[in-house]
């Protein structure tokens, strides 16, 4: 059984295996990074650290909506960095290989698979591509 | 001195005697021849006989022509001078026999200038007569005339009267219906102020009652302000709550994400963070809920708080249309009062009128019969009026046939002359 914490990007449900989150953070004071490309809101300050804040909807090229006040955290192997996304939802229990695995066909890809839970479609983000992207992102903007 | 023509007869014949003796005397005497004194005696007697008789049947026969000239006056009808005779000295009977004619000549005189003047006056006066006669027919025609005017007159007055009878009992009837509606006016009327008294009653007590109700919706009002500002205060409370469990839910999720990551070690936390999540889910949820129970109350009160403002609003002024209600009905009171007088008065007023035209109906009745008598009249008036028309012109007649009379008689007298002075005395 593996844990997933799904969230929503626009209408899309996407989501996380909870082993990859290193926390939920709920309101932190969101600074803007001067020169930074728009996909990264800003910096907040995590345990004496300061992470990037990574708005996944507009990197993903989803239309901008409201996003939510709780930030998830990544977790070392992952940057660190934290993804602002439009809604959390509640953990779910699935098993993998029961589920519906759609593998990627593109190396561009964000996503990892595609899983039918409850008559739902849930996409499984990769997040070694996009910790690809973020990093080329980071490289153009010269941080 | 009077002397009688037979003494002067006697005189004369003594004194032609006397005479011859005297001459018989004398002639012896005068230087006549002898012869002839008896000549001359006879001449002298004859000639003295002859003066003498002269004398005396020239006096005579004066008188008598005198008398005879009076005597053929009279005949005549000439009243208007005296006989006069001659003053002799010697007066005789022609004097007595001309005084008898002077006093017939008075008496005549006398009598027909009382007939001359009568008969003028009964000229003039039948004249008059016949005058006023004809006036008096031509007024009695006039008389006549009117008195049919007067009788068409009284056949109009007569159906004039009948109509004004017929009037006036239709006004009599017309009356008492009046005097019946009165009445039951000053029935409703006295209903009408009842009624008006006890809606003013009913006004004051409903004014009362208003005056209650606003109070009790101003204290329900503020009750209401009271009760909302406990829910805004619920309102926070639930906020607070509400916070703390999406704080419960981040802390469980957490948990249960470092409970995944301890692997088989993390499940019973991961349970135990599970079993939080649910109870901060179910916290949030019935916060939630309350939070909507607060707002459709927040809604409802204000709705309330409205139209309670609206219900103080509408009582202030149906407290003042219940005090216009309440003068109107003082005024109902005053007018049905008034009403109710005069509709008393009114009917008091039409018994009187009914009472009136009874007495206007037995007048009608009374001049209706004195219009027949008066027709009944008119006609022996006109009947009368035609009998003294007849009577005039018979008068008119008789008038004229007496100045024809007198006239006539005028005429007959008018052959004596009176003379200048026609109230001269006998001589």
């Amino acid at each position: 059984m593996t844990q997933l914490l799904p969230f929503k990007l626009g209408e899309e449900i996407y989501a996380l295996d909870v082993t990859d989150v290193q926390e939920v953070v709920e309101g932190p004071m969101i600074y803007p990074l001067p020169g930074a490309a728009a996909q990264i809101r800003g910096a907040i300050g995590f345990h004496g650290r300061i992470l990037p804040v990574v708005d996944l909807p507009l990197l993903l090229g989803f239309a901008g909506g409201q996003r939510a006040e709780r930030l998830l955290v990544l977790i070392e192997a992952h940057g660190p960095m934290v993804l602002a996304v439009d809604q959390l939802q509640p953990i779910i229990a699935v098993d993998l290989v029961q589920c519906t695995l759609i593998q990627s066909s593109s190396e561009e890809d964000c996503i990892r698979g595609v899983l039918n839970w409850r008559e739902t479609m849930i996409s499984l983000l990769n997040l070694e591509q996009l910790q690809h992207r973020v990093a080329d992102l980071c490289s153009r903007s010269g941080g | 001195m009077r002397v009688e023509i037979s003494y002067k007869f006697v005189v004369g014949f003594i004194v032609v005697v006397a005479s011859v003796v005297l001459l018989n005397l004398l002639v012896p005497q005068l230087q006549i021849p002898a012869g002839l004194h008896q000549l001359v005696t006879i001449g002298g007697a004859l000639l003295v006989g002859l003066i003498f008789g002269w004398i005396f049947s020239k006096a005579f026969t004066a008188n008598f022509g005198i008398l005879n000239e009076g005597a053929e006056r009279l005949s005549d009808g000439d009243l208007s001078r005296k006989v006069r005779l001659r003053k002799g000295v010697f007066s005789d009977e022609t004097e007595d026999l001309a005084n008898s004619l002077n006093l017939v000549v008075d008496s005549l005189r006398n009598l027909v200038g009382q007939i001359r003047g009568s008969s003028v006056n009964v000229n003039e006066s039948s004249l008059a007569l016949a005058a006023t006669a004809e006036e008096m027919t031509a007024t009695s025609h006039e008389v006549a005339g009117s008195i049919e005017q007067i009788s068409r007159g009284a056949e109009t007055q007569a159906e004039m009267v009948e109509r004004a009878s017929r009037v006036i009992k239709e006004m009599a009837v017309e009356i008492e219906l009046i005097a019946t509606a009165a009445n039951k006016l000053a029935a409703s009327a006295e209903e009408t102020t009842s009624t008006a008294r006890q809606g003013e009653q009913m006004s004051g007590t409903a004014l009362e009652k208003m005056k209650q109700v606003l109070s009790r919706v101003e204290e329900n009002g503020a009750q209401i302000v009271a009760f909302s500002d406990q829910v805004q205060k619920i309102g926070t409370i639930i906020d607070v709550i509400t916070g703390i469990a999406q704080k419960t839910n981040l802390l469980a999720l957490n948990a249960t994400i470092e409970a995944a990551r301890a692997g088989e070690y993390g499940h019973g936390f991961a349970v135990v963070a599970e079993e939080v999540s649910k109870l901060a889910d179910s916290t949030s949820e019935s916060a939630g809920e309350i939070t909507r129970l607060i707002e459709t109350t927040r809604e409802q009160s204000q709705r309330v708080q409205q139209s309670m403002a609206e219900s103080i609003r509408a009582i202030d002024a149906g407290r003042e249309a219940i005090d216009i209600t309440g003068s109107s009905f003082n005024a109902i009171v005053d007018k049905a009062e008034t009403a109710q007088r005069k509709a008393v008065s009114i009917s008091e007023l039409a018994g009187k009128q009914s009472h009136g035209t009874q007495s206007i109906v037995a007048a009608i009745e009374e001049i209706a019969r004195v219009a027949e008598d008066n027709a009944a009249s008119t006609e022996e008036v006109s009947a009368a009026t035609e009998e003294q028309s007849a009577s005039m012109e018979e008068m008119t007649f008789a008038s004229q046939r007496l100045s024809k009379l007198a006239d006539e008689l005028l005429t007959s007298v008018s052959r004596f002359k009176l003379g200048v002075s026609g109230e001269t005395g006998p001589a």
